[in-house]
């Protein structure tokens, strides 16, 4: 049986991980989740998930900011990043893809559609 | 939760989530969670918590966020749909429930509920503008504003306090987010947009496409921004699923007096950003959201006169409905 797929789950909101991981606990994933940017960058590193979801808006390190470091590091160049986030405006949205994310999807989210991403960003 | 519930008794993750983190801060911090619940679940960037204080005379606030000072003090006095929701304890809906009785200072309420101990409403919130992205309020929506009224009383006697994040005072009004005259709009996900009128629409894309139309006689145009291929399981089809928002976009353009045959598209988007390898487990999402825009396009006949599909970059893409121009930027990360 093949190894499950390690998911990444950052937000400051407990709410919105906890909602996270019940929309995702019945697929084939392990899920880790984090509270800060900084941890976000640390599990990166040390965990390898095959897909981040996360949030921009925290405290200290926002998620612009981890995915731009993340994206400088050998190890995690290529990993898949969600941005999920209440910043909807055009001027953020653009600056997440340029901060290196693979997809930006904007909160409240539909869950059928952030599986249907997370699927297709793990080549299912 | 067990698994062999029977399925209609299944919550959704949402709801599911609200109800088990209301649950969990009966002994403190509810208020922190309904702030939560209205901002990330709901989309909500405005809101008022506030108890009904002894007699019924006079709310009290408990938390507030994107409102300022004066606004919030507006609100204290039990009148209004505000103060009908404290009395009667039934919901107002923006859109559902009659608006009679609004006062000035209540333009802009989405929606105001009532928050119980048993039978006894001991305040209310209310909510004001929704995030740009959130154009109404759904059906799980309601199921969630259900929770907060059944669930949310231990935030009046939250040991954690109140939360307030107010706006300073404005002493300009605040600019419009559509300038009248302007004709420039920003086409959120999901969205379909055709013009009359020259208008220039912009968007970003990643793994989403695109599809831009043209019809060179009328000079008019419009353009649609899906999500997926097709609408996922038990769900109906709308303007995220480009089943749907292509025949949208083109019916929309016929209403406007188009005729299929002057039609000309061009498509963008349809990116890997990154991930798994393209072409590593079949086609990838942006290469399905692609193929789907390439086939409904032939089956209707229409030529499609430029596309930029594909690659590993996200792309800002501005389309001009007069005479038909798209231009593209890439978004190169890193």
């Amino acid at each position: 049986m093949a190894e499950p797929k390690k998911i990444l789950l950052v937000d400051d909101s407990p709410t919105v991980l906890l909602m996270e991981r019940l929309l995702l606990q019945d697929g084939p994933y392990e899920l880790l989740s984090v509270t800060s940017g900084q941890e976000a960058l640390e599990t990166a590193l040390s965990a390898r998930p095959d897909v981040i979801l996360m949030d921009v808006v925290m405290p200290g390190m926002d998620g612009f900011e981890v995915c731009r470091r993340l994206r400088a590091e050998e190890a995690t160049r290529a990993t898949p990043i969600i941005l999920v986030t209440t910043r909807g405006g055009p001027e953020h949205i653009e600056q997440g893809y340029e901060s290196g994310c693979s997809d930006y999807v904007t909160k409240p989210f539909d869950g059928n559609e952030l599986r249907a991403k997370i699927e297709g960003l793990l080549g299912h | 939760m067990s698994r062999d519930s029977k399925p209609e008794l299944v919550l959704r993750p949402r709801v599911a989530a609200a109800l088990q983190r209301l649950r969990d801060s009966r002994d403190g911090g509810a208020v922190g969670v309904i702030g939560e619940i209205v901002s990330q679940l709901l989309g909500c960037e405005e809101h008022a918590l506030l108890v009904l204080g002894e007699g019924g005379a006079r709310l009290q606030p408990i938390a507030a966020m994107g409102l300022t000072p004066q606004r919030l003090e507006s609100l204290l006095a039990p009148e209004g749909i505000i103060g009908q929701v404290a009395r009667h304890g039934v919901p107002y809906l923006v859109g559902r429930t009659s608006s009679v009785g609004a006062l000035a200072h209540e333009a802009g309420l989405t929606a105001c509920i009532a928050i119980r101990s048993g039978r006894q409403v001991r305040g209310v919130l209310a909510l004001f503008r929704m995030l740009p992205q959130k154009r109404s309020l759904t059906g799980e929506d309601l199921e969630l504003l259900d929770v907060i009224s059944e669930e949310g009383a231990p935030a009046f006697s939250d040991p954690r306090g109140g939360a307030f994040i107010l706006q300073p005072p404005s002493t300009e009004p605040l600019p419009s987010r559509t300038a009248p005259g302007l004709r420039a709009l920003f086409l959120q996900p999901g969205g379909v947009v055709t013009a009359a009128q020259p208008t220039e629409v912009t968007t970003i894309l990643g793994s989403c496409v695109s599809v831009c139309l043209w019809d060179e006689h009328l000079r008019l145009g419009g353009m649609n921004h899906f999500l997926l291929p097709t609408a996922p399981r038990g769900q109906l089809p709308c303007g995220r699923h480009g089943e749907a928002a292509i025949p949208m976009l083109l019916r929309d353009l016929e209403r406007l007096g188009s005729q299929r045959r002057n039609l000309r598209a061009k498509v963008f988007g349809g990116a890997h950003v990154a991930g798994a390898p393209a072409g590593g487990a079949g086609p990838t999402l942006g290469q399905r959201n692609a193929e789907l825009a390439r086939r409904l396009l032939a089956e209707a006949g229409i030529p499609i006169i430029a596309e930029d599909l594909g690659g590993r970059v996200g792309r800002k893409l501005r389309f001009r409905t007069e005479d038909g121009l798209a231009l593209v930027k890439t978004l190169e990360g890193g």
